[in-house]
């Protein structure tokens, strides 16, 4: 009982302050899957097209930050952004104490990490959906930008999601790394606490607790959305097992 | 680049050994953990079916620099119980806490494996151990279990690679590994390029490790 | 006058510097590790608090600008301030050549003396390196200590902990049979009802610091004069002695011997 009053909100317990660090978490997660997912496309497609250069890049890319630690990755971002910040800013002629923040840092880290893995989500859905259907559509007169977004995106979500459902769980748990870089998310939050408390097991325990919820509520949203994305399927015996 | 590796060249072979020893250790003793759990999981009945489905959620939901913590700082917080216990030399040791935390991760991932690959054996090949009159245990232990393995070398693999990573960051518990050397060559030097190093060594560790799982993976190209 | 921001949800997370906007008041960047106590701590509201953040403030009221401050993790605070993540680091760093070859120091603002504190069991009454055979000593990664461990207890196990109250959690349970650090934060820490352990030997500097200062980068040398005038100001109306009442009943100001008149004197 004692422990849990540590947890109230407002000025004499971390309750709120695990809050904050909670919407951290989440906020950079929700930020960070979609610009993964844009990403894991534009590989992808760099990897399967006809310049032999951008083929090359693209195969880099996915070999490089697929071996990194992602504390690495993070920490080589963090730190090193500023030469690249410094040189745009410079030649666009602007403020140069311009700096970006942990939470850039952790967004532009995880999104190169979680789209050396999401190319191959891409890949393997678009290969599902089969070159036939790409085929049809252009036969039929249809502009590859509307073949795209008519006829491929819409199967892809069924193909893609149990794989992009692995991939969020992955990135909501590595949002963790960017308190190595003092971004106050669930897991600095919680350290921070255990510096004035001392009660490391049981803060440590109580935001495993967060985040093993976040995962099975994660899963039970993926459960879902696949059974939706299924609509017209299910009778046909293609639904994921 | 060269210079800072060469300058500080033991600490990188004795971080080198570090890692590698931990992720050694932890993928072989995480398999054996794994291996009841996995099957407890195909199985799905029972008891044992609930608690391996608690086991997995568990260490899987969590991220593994929390169950890092949880173990380390929270074993030093029950370290006068774990002493009466005897258990305190074990605890006591961020090495033995950096490798319970990596084994009760990764477990939980080959377990995963395990029961997916249990799941996918086709019917036919029951079927074939039931005409054969083999005993269950007959039929697990020389059928279904070397086919399981077998197919489930790739993922297997991918998990070799993924705690390859993951050992990096022990380093927060005070380890030095790679991590952890490269930490301190940071922080004596302010030299980003200790981390640069660093990322040298696990990218050739990774590529050597893939190249070794694809030969593995081609011997046994029959499971597939 | 006061803004710290990582419990406020910040609308412009990306990018942490302004655009050049020409705000009313100038504000200055301060960086600070937050895991320091008594000199830079956060507490149970989210509030930054100690010594060092209230310093800063008054050299910000001194010199009329807005203090904006943020924490860092501190094995990569020097990084940070050259990465221009903030501009003024008031941090309790240790003057040392080294680091003066990276970043740039204000005059120092008070001496941050290094002692060992040990587990009460041990019954160590003095901390020699013949004192201290076999045992395990814990410090912050990145402090000044490491190198006076280096230099003079080579034989002994060192362990690195990114953050001080780390490295006393694993005295206190007893993985570390001591801590080398200031004698200010381990006694704030020890103070704070614990009984496991106690100083030995005495307090000490690190040959060639000359105590802890306010840093700045290299290029910043007209921010560098404007903070030394800010500090000697506040030393000399007495708002410095206020705020060292507040958490040290005693100078701070006076230099301890260094380690090499203990270990080889």
């Amino acid at each position: 009982m004692e422990l849990l009053s540590l947890l109230t909100p407002g000025p004499t317990g971390w309750g709120d302050e695990l809050l904050i660090g909670l919407s951290m978490t989440l906020g950079l997660a929700l930020a960070t899957f979609p610009v993964s997912i844009m990403l894991s496309f534009l590989i992808h497609w760099a990897r399967s097209s006809r310049r032999r250069p951008l083929r090359y890049l693209a195969q880099m890319h996915v070999s490089i930050f697929k071996s990194l630690p992602e504390i690495l990755t993070l920490l080589i971002i963090y730190y090193q952004s500023q030469v690249v910040i410094s040189w745009v800013a410079d030649y666009a002629g602007l403020d140069s104490t311009l700096s970006i923040s942990p939470f850039l840092a952790g967004l532009i880290a995880l999104s190169l990490v979680i789209s050396a893995y999401g190319s191959e989500v891409v890949r393997g859905a678009l290969q599902a959906i089969g070159k036939g259907q790409v085929e049809a559509a252009q036969a039929l007169g249809l502009s590859r930008f509307h073949c795209f977004w008519k006829v491929v995106l819409p199967q892809f979500w069924r193909h893609a999601l149990p794989g992009l459902g692995n991939l969020w769980v992955i990135l909501l748990k590595d949002t963790s790394l960017v308190s190595v870089i003092a971004l106050s998310d669930l897991t600095h939050v919680a350290a921070l606490a255990i510096n004035t408390t001392r009660e490391p097991f049981f803060f440590y325990l109580v935001i495993a607790a967060i985040y093993i919820s976040l995962v099975i509520f994660s899963s039970w949203i993926q459960k879902r959305l696949e059974r939706r994305a299924a609509r017209g399927f299910v009778a046909g015996g293609r639904a994921h097992a | 680049m060269l210079d800072l590796w060469f300058d500080y060249k033991d600490l990188w072979l004795s971080g080198l050994k570090v890692t590698a020893s931990l992720t050694l250790l932890a993928i072989l003793l995480g398999f054996v953990l794994a291996l009841p759990i996995g099957v407890a999981r195909a199985r799905n009945r029972g008891l044992s079916g609930v608690l391996a489905y608690g086991y997995v959620i568990f260490f899987r939901g969590m991220p593994l620099l929390v169950l890092l913590f949880l173990v380390y700082y929270g074993a030093g917080e029950f370290s006068r119980d774990l002493r009466s216990l005897g258990l305190w030399w074990f605890f006591r040791d961020a090495y033995y806490c950096g490798l319970l935390a990596l084994v009760l991760n990764t477990a939980a991932y080959q377990a995963e494996i395990i029961r997916g690959s249990l799941n996918g054996i086709p019917s036919s090949i029951r079927e074939a151990n039931a005409a054969l009159n083999l005993t269950r245990w007959t039929a697990f232990r020389r059928v279904l279990f070397p086919i399981a393995i077998a197919r489930a070398l790739p993922g297997l693999g991918n998990e070799f690679i993924l705690l390859l990573k993951a050992t990096s960051l022990l380093a927060i518990i005070t380890i030095f590994d790679l991590m952890g050397q490269a930490r301190f060559i940071f922080s004596e030097t302010f030299d980003l390029r200790a981390y640069y190093v660093a990322a040298l060594h696990y990218l050739v560790l990774v590529l050597v490790l893939e190249w070794l799982l694809r030969r593995i993976e081609r011997r046994n190209a029959w499971a597939a | 006058m006061t803004a710290f921001a990582p419990f406020k949800l910040p609308c412009a997370v990306f990018l942490t510097a302004s655009l050049a906007l020409p705000a009313a008041a100038e504000t200055l960047r301060i960086g600070t590790e937050g895991a320091y106590a008594p000199f830079n701590f956060v507490t149970e509201d989210g509030s930054l608090k100690g010594f060092d953040v209230d310093i800063g403030n008054a050299l910000c009221m001194q010199m009329q600008v807005e203090c904006e401050w943020s924490t860092h993790e501190w094995g990569g605070i020097i990084p940070a301030l050259n990465a221009k993540k903030f501009d003024v680091m008031v941090a309790s760093m240790a003057i040392t050549e080294k680091r003066q070859e990276k970043v740039r120091f204000s005059s120092p603002y008070y001496f941050n003396a290094m002692r060992f504190a040990a587990l009460k069991e041990l019954e160590l009454d003095t901390a020699t390196p013949a004192s201290l055979e076999g045992m395990v000593i814990g410090t912050q990664s990145g402090s000044v200590a490491v190198t006076v461990l280096q230099e003079y207890f080579p034989e002994n196990e060192i362990k690195l902990y990114p953050k001080l109250g780390e490295a006393l959690l694993d005295m206190e349970s007893g993985r570390l049979d001591l801590v080398l650090e200031s004698k200010f934060s381990i006694g704030d820490w020890m103070a704070d009802g614990t009984d496991c352990c106690a100083f030995v030997g005495e307090d000490f500097l690190m040959d060639g610091t000359i105590g802890a200062g306010i840093a700045m980068r290299l290029e910043d040398e007209k921010l560098q004069t404007r903070i030394d005038d800010a500090l000697a100001a506040i030393i000399a109306n007495g708002t410095y002695d206020d705020i060292r009442a507040k958490y040290f009943g005693f100078d701070i100001r006076s230099q301890p011997r260094m380690v090499s008149d203990l270990f080889e004197g």
